[in-house]
């Protein structure tokens, strides 16, 4: 039973981080209708900047304010750097493509995505690099006699309070209002006197924000990163885009935890090399059987 | 699927410059050329092994490119997993081949085979899904492919380190040398080249091309949609089994990493440079995917960086590929039927039939809806609707907005299946059958919201009628059989004349899109024309037409009556109304208030309130 738990936790943390960068999907393909396939790898590049912010600089400002403070001055910079990229990327690569069609945006958004990843590989080379043990939090302890480690409730706290502000924001707020129309009809928002740009503008900045901060909790809790980490959870976090609902809010947070959840434990009952094998048949069941996701809702196409 | 209007008209405003007449003699040329350059490259003197075995690769990813390029380019299918059905072939390959030693060349049909059931297997249960959620399935299909591999299923597929040890091919000769390869490779290149281009300007071509277009008029005009996608995805996958035999061999191994995510996404690109669904283009395509990393090997860190960067700057300044398929004139197309043999003197009767059959005098109504209802989430959009439409005549059907006119069409022509209640045509029950083959029984329709397909010329919109009275496949049009070079010169006329009926034989060659509003409604009537059927079903031809081209409008409904074309009309114009129609159906939040001749129609209390609101409102 407490392995069960262990995986569930582990399962939520993973999750979490699916969660934040499926977000950053979902609302991004909710207004421009595209698979922003450079999310994944802006990820990755808010993993590598909390790197070098935290190996550098961090030496000496994390001694002047602490381990905790470090990581949240750290996330902070990651999260203002990874959106100014996110917004840079949609002036650069998809404004101007936009008019020339889906398909030529899904080549250009591959341009990017190669583009990011192989920067990163120029920087900072092609292998793993590790955060140093000095700036992650070793606290651990027991939960309800299950063992948890600090920096594992931080990403669970961070996480879920960026997701509640998140839905928040676009649930209640009026520009949230402004989101959900321009995803619904991007022309008769713009005919309602919506600035769609400024929504663009927004969810390309918010989206990998939270990505890149997603990116960092994952070096951090992991260790190790890669060059190529995008990739893999980029399509993880489209996965669970899918699970959920695409286009939707809530259901790109559930989906991600629920991908989190089963991932950890099919590698925890089953087969850890055969998980992600089990992932994606269940997305491909998912889309046979409710192709709209477990919130979307059905849009019949009218004739 | 709309594949991006602008795209397409992009594309469109390239080809309607050069359309008409042969084909450009300076293409042809430079065709003749690239070929004989591609036969003489390995023997330049200054060409050594490393450059030849570049252009093997190149080959092999020309032929890559050539199979996504059906199911990507030619039906518009978003397919980001291609390279699962390489590595199926690959693998198949090398199994058998270290297994039981099977000669390489006698298991090409056989990665061929395993590729193409494959795809079929996995693609079937999903066809149905559209654009991006088709995307998702194919980048799963492909890590489950790859994930597999790796994972060494009863040790068969020799883990990450894959399988080593594949002999080469023996082609009377043994095949071992980089020249040898080279010439295997572009030879089949070469073959399945030709038979693309066979099936490009075949039924079963324009039948993919349709589905890209416009997914949905092209079932409700009798193409059997799942039917195309399914067999694009089959070919596309067997053609990629090929490659992946033919690189199995080559390597002499095979292992996962040559089967990423990556390389689907460089075949995606590749299509994506070249043009769509054009075959010298996606050759471009492959050429500049292989050189590019070869100029760029001094910066061997910064390569992949210049690619993005370069596929980038291409969406920006030339989204539609560097050689964008160019649509070929009815003139191009009989020139290329005719060929070098004439076929031989046909009989008449041989043509396709171009007029419906003669009427009978038959006392059944022609088409018969009995207690027709259907709901959405609870609002009933038609409730217990009966309707008969005696032939030779034209019946109207009106009613306000939102009265569920439409959506009787949409049961009527199989888009929707009624819940309850039966729809029976010239005695038989259509409900429940599919689109496609309703319009092989005898309706065919227009829409609304016109849905013509923007990027194909006239005459092949109007071919598209013509579909559903063809029966050429993929063989038959491959082999150019006498049959379907029959049958395909008699489309061509039937087309014709049809776009002739409605006065449009001037534009055959222009694009669709290059028309006016006006026009496009007409050729829409062409199209349901073509498909040769006893009732058409038009959905407000005169929506956005003026006086005088209602009143043509008019004498063109008048006069396919009289060829015995028995019409079904949804009309708002009271007097189109008024001067064609012989019974009117009246409908109202989806039931039937009236039904009668128009002057006893507008005298009845029922209707004059469903237009103008009872006296208490």
């Amino acid at each position: 039973m407490s392995t069960f738990i262990e995986q569930l936790v582990n399962g939520l943390t993973v999750g979490s981080f699916y969660a934040l960068v499926a977000l950053g999907y979902s609302m991004v393909y909710g207004v421009m209708k595209l698979i922003n396939f450079a999310h994944g790898d802006l990820f990755a590049f808010g993993a590598y900047l909390g790197y070098t912010i935290l190996t550098s600089a961090a030496g000496k400002v994390t001694a002047s304010i602490g381990i905790w403070g470090g990581m949240a001055f750290t996330a902070g910079i990651v999260a203002i750097c990874v959106a100014a990229a996110g917004v840079l990327v949609e002036r650069v690569a998809y404004r101007p493509v936009y008019p020339s069609g889906r398909l030529s945006l899904v080549v250009s958004a591959l341009g990017v995505a190669i583009f990011i990843q192989n920067s990163i590989m120029a920087i900072w080379g092609s292998r793993p690099r590790a955060f140093p043990a000095s700036v992650v939090p070793s606290l651990r302890f027991s939960l309800l006699g299950i063992p948890v480690t600090a920096l594992q409730i931080t990403i669970l706290g961070i996480s879920f309070a960026l997701m509640f502000a998140i839905w928040m924001i676009v649930e209640k707020s009026t520009f949230g209002a402004a989101i959900r129309a321009s995803a619904l009809d991007r022309e008769t928002a713009t005919l309602l006197g919506i600035d769609v740009r400024k929504v663009i503008f927004f969810v390309f900045a918010l989206g990998p924000g939270l990505g890149g901060v997603a990116g960092l909790m994952n070096g951090l809790y992991y260790r190790a990163i890669s060059f190529n980490m995008g990739w893999n959870y980029g399509l993880k976090a489209f996965t669970a885009t899918i699970l959920g609902g695409i286009g939707n809010i809530p259901g790109a947070m559930i989906g991600g935890l629920l991908l989190g959840i089963v991932e950890s434990l099919l590698s925890g009952y089953v087969s850890g090399a055969w998980k992600d094998v089990f992932v994606f048949l269940l997305l491909i069941a998912i889309l046979i059987f409710r192709p709209t996701g477990i919130l979307g809702e059905k849009t019949a196409e009218k004739v | 699927m709309n594949v991006s209007k602008s795209l397409l008209d992009r594309i469109g405003a390239f080809s309607s410059k050069s359309g008409g007449g042969k084909p450009p003699l300076r293409g042809r040329r430079l065709i003749v050329a690239s070929v004989a350059l591609l036969m003489l490259f390995p023997l330049l003197p200054f060409i050594d092994n490393y450059w030849v075995d570049v252009g093997f690769y190149f080959g092999i990813y020309a032929l890559l490119g050539l199979s996504l390029n059906i199911v990507l380019g030619e039906v518009g299918l978003f397919d980001l997993g291609h390279t699962a059905f390489y590595a199926i072939g690959a693998y198949v390959t090398a199994i058998l081949n270290t297994k039981f030693h099977i000669p390489i060349l006698a298991l090409l049909p056989f990665s061929a085979l395993a590729a193409g059931l494959f795809a079929w297997l996995v693609t079937a249960p999903v066809i149905h899904l559209k654009g991006d959620y088709l995307c998702i399935v194919t980048i799963g299909i492909g890590e489950i492919v790859r994930l597999t591999m790796i994972n060494n299923p009863f040790g068969l597929t020799g883990g990450p380190n894959g399988i080593n040890g594949i002999d080469t091919p023996n082609l009377v000769v043994p095949i071992i040398s980089s020249r040898q390869f080279y010439y295997l490779i572009w030879a089949i290149i070469g073959i399945i080249a030709f038979g693309l281009v066979r099936l490009q300007r075949s039924r079963v071509g324009r039948a993919w091309n349709y589905i890209r277009e416009d997914e949905t008029a092209a079932e409700a005009l009798g193409v059997d949609v799942r039917h195309y996608k399914l067999a694009a995805f089959v070919l596309g996958a067997a053609l990629a089994g090929i490659a992946g035999n033919i690189y199995a061999s080559k390597q002499m191994s095979v292992s996962p990493e040559s089967f990423t995510f990556m390389e689907s996404s460089l075949l995606f690109c590749i299509v994506l440079l070249g043009g769509l669904g054009s075959i010298p283009g996606t050759m471009l395509g492959a050429l500049a995917i292989t050189v590019f990393p070869e100029i760029f090997r001094p910066f061997a860190k910064y390569r992949l960086m210049f690619f993005g960067l370069a596929l980038l700057l291409m969406m920006i300044f030339r989204p539609a590929g560097f050689l964008p398929r160019l649509r070929e004139s009815g003139e191009t197309l009989r020139a290329a039927l005719r060929g070098k043999r004439r076929l031989p003197a046909q009989a008449k009767n041989d043509e396709v039939q171009a007029t419906p059959l003669a009427m009978a005098g038959q006392a059944s109504p022609l088409l018969e809806v009995r207690g027709a209802e259907l709901s959405f989430g609870g609002v009933s959009a038609v409730s217990c609707i009966d309707a008969d439409v005696v032939r030779g005549r034209i019946t109207a059907l009106i009613g306000p907005n939102g009265a569920g006119k439409t959506t009787l069409f949409n049961l009527i022509t199989g888009i929707y299946k009624p819940q309850k209640g039966k729809i029976s045509f010239k005695g038989g029950k259509i409900s429940g059958d599919s689109p496609h083959a309703i319009v092989r029984k005898g309706i065919a329709r227009t829409f609304q919201n016109i849905r013509i397909f923007p990027s194909l010329t006239c005459l092949e919109n109007v071919l598209c009628g013509q579909h559903c009275r063809g029966s050429a496949g993929f063989v038959a049009s491959i082999l150019r059989l006498p049959s379907q070079r029959r049958e395909e010169a008699a489309m061509l006329s039937s087309a014709d004349r049809c776009l002739e009926r409605v006065g449009l034989a001037e534009s055959a060659d222009r694009l669709a899109s290059s028309l006016p509003y006006g026009k496009r409604r007409y050729l829409e009537i062409a199209r349901a024309l073509a498909a040769q059927p006893d009732l058409i079903v038009l959905d407000e031809p005169s929506s956005g037409l003026n006086d005088g081209e209602t009143a043509d409008l008019a004498k063109l409904l008048l006069s396919l009556l009289a060829d015995g074309v028995s019409i079904l009309l949804i009309e708002h114009d009271m007097s189109l109304v008024d001067m064609v129609s012989d019974h009117v159906i009246v409908m109202q939040s989806g039931r039937k208030i009236a039904e009668g001749a128009m002057c006893d129609i507008r005298r009845d209390p029922r209707v004059i309130e469903a237009y103008l609101g009872s006296e208490e409102d």
